[in-house]
């Protein structure tokens, strides 16, 4: 089991991506941990390729290495596409909210603009444009398509908040957990959006 | 054909198959007809409500099925429409050459454009982030010590 006091970038980024796996909304991307793991890339392979060695020591040290950054490109790549594939399925959501978008890396903004227009182009030109005009719109309410809120997830609380968790909903009565340290336990994602934010939260399968 | 019962029955068609089946311009361009015929119809009722004598209910009620055939063959279309448009995503992430040559021919010309302008979105993304290539065939994860 890992340990959260100094978490390393590379247990950051595995945490990052645990998180966006299992939640169904798109998570805020941490761009400067990003940034730090494609540096620590670049450096690390910048340090095998310069270091090539014929002594068994020197090697070892290359093929450390060489496995330690593979498995960070492993984790980067499978979260990015997780992140990639939240916005093909909520590209009309994430449009027309800027709050939304606001989560999103400007790589990933340029990303959801050009997708959403080619969604739309695709509905537009071959069907909507030969329809009355009242008919002709690709992006109504009904169409959209917004992550659910109300999903259960699995968590672990990294410590024992102050206060408990309220985990009903609105017309529900009031019920509340109130886990302790390392307690795994299963809720819906809405009682703990905000918690996962501030990262004392964790998710997992 | 019943309103709107063309839209139903290409859906029909494309849930019967995994891979993409060719594209039916026909079936499109009869529900673009069929909902302008209704369209034209409701609005023909509307310009002659007078003549017609229709109470408030008769012509609610009428307004009314009509728009709602109307929404439904649209939705049903774009149902039809993004179907494909994920299947074509799904051939460009999957980056099989045989299998991308063979469904050529069965997209429309729109879908066509669709696949080059994702493929050039795509490979323009990856070419941003340190030249991670994420597509489907690069990714085992790595012995653990």
């Amino acid at each position: 089991m890992d340990s959260f006091e100094e978490d390393t970038p590379a247990q950051r980024l595995r945490r990052a991506w645990i998180n966006e796996s299992f939640s169904p909304e798109i998570l805020p991307c941490d761009e400067e941990l990003i940034d730090g793991i494609l540096q620590r890339i670049k450096d690390q392979e910048a340090y095998v390729a310069e270091n090539y060695s014929e002594t068994l020591d020197d090697q070892l040290i290359s093929t450390l290495y060489e496995m330690e950054t593979e498995r960070i490109k492993y984790t980067l790549r499978a979260y990015l596409r997780a992140r990639l594939a939240k916005i093909h399925k909520f590209y009309l959501f994430l449009s027309k909210n800027e709050q939304e978008q606001a989560k999103l890396s400007s790589l990933e903004q340029g990303f959801l603009d050009h997708y959403t227009k080619l969604v739309t182009d695709s509905f537009t030109k071959p069907f909507l444009s030969g329809l009355p005009e009242k008919f002709s719109q690709a992006d109504e309410p009904e169409m959209v398509l917004a992550p659910d809120l109300d999903a259960y997830v699995v968590c672990r609380f990294r410590e024992r908040l102050a206060n408990p968790i309220v985990i009903s909903t609105e017309d529900e009565e009031l019920q509340a957990v109130h886990p302790n340290e390392n307690e795994v336990v299963a809720l819906r994602y809405g009682a703990i959006r905000n918690l996962l934010r501030e990262g004392s939260v964790v998710e997992l399968r | 054909m019943q309103h709107g019962e063309k839209a139903v029955e290409m859906l029909r068609e494309i849930s019967r198959s995994e891979s993409i089946i060719p594209y039916d311009d026909e079936g499109v361009r009869t529900v673009q007809r069929e909902i302008k015929a209704i369209f034209d119809d409701v609005k023909h009722t509307l310009d002659t409500q007078q003549q017609q004598r229709l109470s408030t209910m008769q012509l609610a009620g009428n307004v009314l099925v009509h728009h709602a055939t109307i929404a439904r063959a649209k939705r049903a279309v774009l149902i039809y429409l993004r179907h494909r448009t994920k299947q074509v995503e799904r051939v460009r992430w999957e980056l099989d050459a045989e299998i991308r040559e063979a469904l050529l021919s069965h997209l429309s010309q729109a879908e066509k454009e669709f696949l080059v302008r994702y493929d050039a979105l795509l490979t323009s993304y990856h070419a941003e982030p340190g030249g991670l290539d994420l597509s489907a065939a690069s990714q085992q994860p790595p012995r653990q010590p």
